[in-house]
């Protein structure tokens, strides 16, 4: 609900966006179309697409086919597809709303890089810079080569995303090492993730792959930086609408990120930038020795429904 | 079935894209009210798509 499909709302899980019909489609839905994909249905969000349940005022609650007692994630396209009701799934991501539900529901879900998937809703104005830079679209299957032809599908084309780019998906050449990470940071984990990822690095190991378990960079800094921007668009752009939309959840959320994070000026937002790139590099200089990482999306297992 | 195999199976025609539309719409008619996941509903638009797939692909 929160991408552009000619003829229908893009409501975002709002109430003030209900008549908000696009004129157009999203690159990345005129990419699933032309590969012969065809659109059943739209899918639930949370208001503002904000949290890691899927309720809002004006399309309801969606449950988790898997279980209804625990949460399917913040979005229902992985509700969709582990339902059967379709056999491949599009989402959007800026902090986990493709991997959450997909680790809920039992599913394989892509956070690709940004810009490796064009995406441009031409019926609201283009969302700022820190939003710009973190939002992505993405598969979500119920197989990995499922993972493959969306990925090749919808990663095509389109340069009505300024951020898209025409690089190949495909990479030969790169060292089967892949480091397993079973505690994030300081992150508790539950024994059963455990169990899942050192199950992860067994199979790849089986399948000849060198898997050393080994610290990756901290995570809890990003996070912070993902928040402080994500923050910034909020107070830019959403601040009145949470208050008019006045939806009990995302102003709970909101709330809580005001008082983790505070107001964010230019020069906030000048930090967090620049401290992004030094957390990239950190990253990138890891990766180039393990191009994998196993490691935990969430250190427990899906929280019980709301 | 995987997306990928209805796609092979499309593509060589041993299912119509229009069947397997149906299929899939049947399906939102039988488990959605119990889930909610899908919130808008375009199975005229969705069954006009398959048609044009099966025409591609008949047309080669």
């Amino acid at each position: 609900m929160n991408v552009d499909q000619a003829g229908q709302a893009t409501t975002n899980g709002l109430v003030l966006q209900r008549n908000l019909i696009a004129q157009s489609d999203s690159p990345v839905v005129s990419n699933i179309r032309a590969a012969g994909g065809i659109i059943v249905g739209r899918t639930n969000t949370p208001a503002f697409s904000l949290r890691w349940f899927t309720k809002n005022d004006l399309h309801g609650q969606t449950l988790n086919p898997r279980d209804l007692s625990i949460t399917p994630g913040g979005s229902s396209g992985a509700a969709t597809v582990a339902s059967g009701i379709c056999a491949l799934g599009h989402g959007t991501n800026i902090d986990g709303s493709i991997r959450y539900p997909t680790f809920a529901c039992g599913l394989h879900g892509l956070r690709p890089t940004s810009g490796r998937i064009a995406a441009y809703n031409a019926s609201g104005k283009d969302r700022h810079i820190g939003v710009q830079l973190m939002a992505v679209s993405g598969p979500i299957c119920r197989t990995i080569s499922d993972i493959k032809i969306g990925l090749e599908a919808m990663s095509v084309g389109g340069f009505n995303d300024p951020w898209w780019v025409p690089a190949s998906i495909y990479q030969e050449q790169f060292p089967r090492r892949a480091a397993l990470t079973i505690a994030t940071d300081d992150m508790p984990v539950s024994c059963e993730i455990e169990l899942a990822l050192r199950d992860a690095g067994q199979r790849l190991k089986d399948a000849g792959w060198v898997v050393e378990e080994a610290f990756c960079p901290p995570m809890r800094p990003a996070a912070r930086i993902n928040e402080e921007l994500w923050m910034t668009e909020m107070w830019a752009s959403v601040d009145l609408m949470v208050e008019q939309e006045a939806e009990a959840d995302s102003i709970f959320v909101y709330e809580q990120m005001k008082n983790r994070i505070g107001h964010m000026g230019v020069e906030d937002l000048l930090h967090a930038l620049q401290s992004r790139a030094g957390i990239i590099r950190e990253w990138q200089r890891f990766m180039e020795k393990y191009p994998v990482l196993i490691c935990p999306l969430s250190g427990e297992l899906p929280f019980l429904q709301q | 079935m995987s997306a990928t195999e209805i796609a092979d199976a499309v593509w060589s025609k041993q299912l119509s894209a229009a069947e397997v539309t149906h299929a899939h719409l049947e399906r939102i008619g039988s488990v959605n009210s119990l889930i909610n996941a899908v919130v808008q509903e375009s199975p005229d638009e969705a069954l006009a798509s398959a048609k044009a797939v099966d025409e591609a692909i008949s047309q080669g």
